[in-house]
């Protein structure tokens, strides 16, 4: 109960502090975190902002399908795509495929670098050795073409998309949480724990991570960048998201044509405009926690 | 160094040896698993028998991956699934095309990334080091194949100054500098979609390192000699600061052959990457495990030549 109340009241101070008062005097990553928010926001709301279903071809007052409609033409936001869906709604439903891919393939590479990381670091010796030799060959594969191939072969869904980039994806950060062990691990406060008959698990969880946080949620916030990248390129490639669930990744492959390129602007701008915007914000959201967190690298 | 050289390519054994298990493994859940596609599809039926028992398909899956990785050192990457022809000879085929474009976009990135990191490095928190900041911010996060269909979109359609795609055109006539030149048009959008994000990558890299070389006591003490800007930058610092910006180039190596499959699709670039986005379409596994084996081949290699020569610039560097 006690330790629930200071844990509390550290959360209540979150913008009193120095982190945050250096995060805020970063203006690409204030722009950066309010564009994030917007397209959260529209992920969320999706089924509001929508004016019509994503997944149903729109017909004119003469019954025929609005197929590639521009805007003025269709009378919805963005105009129709080449089945006479509304490419707004469709956008709008994206966003929510392509965030949700990109927090939940993060989610499962720092689970699986920081418990790697942290027994590569604090057991060192031959876990140390196997966990790193990994690292060096899954290192050594083009990370694009390693997924690729898993996700050709997997049936490809946005499941396994979220899983086959989590798993190839964790190095980076299991070599950040290993060194960081390596690190602190000699520190009084660890050494304290050992000396007071803490478990292994105990030490790691409970005294070690919590102190390397910050360099961990910077990774996986460059990460989360790089996710929804990939996702974008898989789906463009025709192994990711599949129709007809929208990805954004996936609407441009619909539209990669020379006729649509020149003639129906509408069908790849936006979708490619939103995989860009979403990247940059949150690379510069990154940057923002690293300078931030990094008090001695002080501009 | 020699040495260090003899430890390095010792390292190579245990990771070629990772690099064939990952995708022995992978390969085992695509159907028909890795040795199927081992097997010529033009044999005889009882020629296919007699092979499929020299492979051991019958026998514990260890056998299995020593007799497949015997099969790859002879050469044997298999059989394509689609159209039967074997995959070492499909992706050599498609390899110069490939190399082209990857040692192009290699050459713009580092040519074009060393002197703006140092131009930011220079001119720290001036605009212009503002400027390129945002400019490496969006080299990083804007996804190829949109920025290609941009770019194909502006210079190939509106303003038709280069061909949409392909490389060449098969109605040209014109011999030696004419074909040259004509070949070279089809060259540029694909290499510098390729090269952007890492030219942003080296940028950062180049602007830090710089930054770190300046802050030295060496460089305070050029500086305190007298001597002008100029050589304190270009004759004490350059040098120094750029040799950190050698293992950049094994990393590039990766990247830019990660960047194939997109960049080749949205140009129609007659490379490995298009092979390989054509056997995602045709579900041909034996072409994409042929990729993936061989990239990773060169990516090893490539970084086995970064580190050497990481090893003869820098004598400090000891394992």
């Amino acid at each position: 109960m006690e330790r629930k109340k200071t844990k509390w009241k550290q959360r209540q101070n979150l913008f009193k502090t120095d982190a945050w008062k250096r995060f805020r005097k970063n203006k690409l990553a204030l722009v950066g975190t309010v564009v994030i928010l917007i397209l959260i926001l529209a992920a969320v709301l999706a089924p509001l902002l929508a004016q019509n279903d994503p997944y149903v071809s729109l017909k004119g007052s003469n019954g025929l399908v609005m197929t590639d409609m521009s805007p003025s033409e269709s009378g919805t936001i963005l105009g129709t795509d080449s089945l006479g869906r509304d490419e707004f709604s469709r956008l709008v439903y994206a966003a929510r495929v392509s965030m949700s891919v990109g927090l939940v393939a993060v989610g499962i590479s720092t689970v699986v670098g920081i418990v790697l990381g942290a027994i590569s670091g604090y057991f060192g010796g031959a876990a140390d050795m196997i966990i790193m030799r990994c690292v060096d060959v899954i290192n050594c594969f083009p990370v694009m073409f390693l997924i690729i191939i898993i996700a050709a072969i997997l049936n490809p869904s946005i499941y396994n998309v979220m899983i086959v980039i989590g798993l190839c994806n964790w190095t980076g950060t299991a070599r950040l949480v290993r060194g960081e062990i390596l690190r602190v691990r000699e520190m009084e406060y660890v050494q304290a724990a050992v000396s007071l008959g803490a478990t292994d698990f105990r030490i790691i969880f409970s005294h070690i991570i919590p102190n390397v946080m910050a360099p961990i949620i910077v990774e996986a916030t460059m990460q989360m960048a790089r996710a929804i990248l990939t996702e974008a390129s898989l789906s463009y490639l025709g192994c990711g998201v599949q129709l007809p669930t929208a990805s954004w990744g996936n609407m441009l492959n619909e539209a990669n044509n020379l006729a649509t390129l020149t003639s129906r602007p509408w069908q790849w701008i936006p979708a490619g405009a939103c995989i860009f915007l979403a990247v940059l914000s949150i690379n510069f959201i990154g940057d923002g926690l690293r300078d931030a967190f990094d008090a001695k690298q002080k501009k | 160094m020699g040495k260090y050289i003899r430890k390095r390519l010792l390292q190579v054994i245990p990771v070629v040896f990772g690099i064939t298990i990952l995708t022995f493994f992978i390969m085992q859940l695509a159907p028909g698993g890795p040795l199927t596609g081992m097997l010529s599809p033009r044999s005889s039926p009882e020629a296919l028998q007699r092979a499929r028992e020299a492979l051991g398909l019958d026998k514990p899956i260890l056998v299995q991956y020593w007799n497949w990785l015997k099969e790859l050192v002879q050469g044997n990457f298999g059989y394509s699934t689609y159209n039967g022809q074997p995959v070492l000879e499909q992706i050599l085929e498609r390899l110069p095309a490939t190399l082209l474009l990857t040692i192009t976009a290699f050459v713009i990135s580092f040519v074009v990334g060393i002197p703006l990191g140092v131009y930011s490095a220079t001119h720290k928190y001036s605009k212009g080091d503002y400027g390129l900041t945002v400019f490496s911010f969006i080299g990083i996060s804007i996804p190829s194949f949109f920025f290609g269909m941009g770019l194909i979109y502006i210079f190939a359609l509106k303003l038709n100054w280069l061909p949409t795609s392909g490389f060449g055109s098969a109605t040209f006539r014109g011999t030696g500098m004419a074909l040259v030149l004509h070949k070279l048009r089809y060259l540029i959008m694909p290499a510098i979609v390729m090269s952007l994000s890492n030219l942003a990558t080296v940028m950062r890299f180049a602007r830090s390192s710089m930054i770190e070389t300046l802050n030295q006591d060496y460089i305070r003490t050029a500086r305190a000699k007298g001597l002008s800007e100029k050589v304190v930058i270009y004759r004490h610092a350059l040098k120094n600061s750029m040799i950190p910006v050698i293992t950049i180039f094994g990393q590039s190596i990766p990247n830019l052959f990660g960047g194939a499959y997109i960049t080749e699709k949205v140009f129609g670039w007659p490379g490995m990457g298009l092979l390989g986005v054509d056997a995602i379409t045709n579900r041909d596994y034996q072409i994409l495990m042929g990729l993936t084996l061989f990239t990773a081949i060169l990516v090893m290699l490539g970084n086995l030549l970064a580190d050497i020569m990481y090893s003869i610039v820098d004598p400090r560097i000891r394992y």
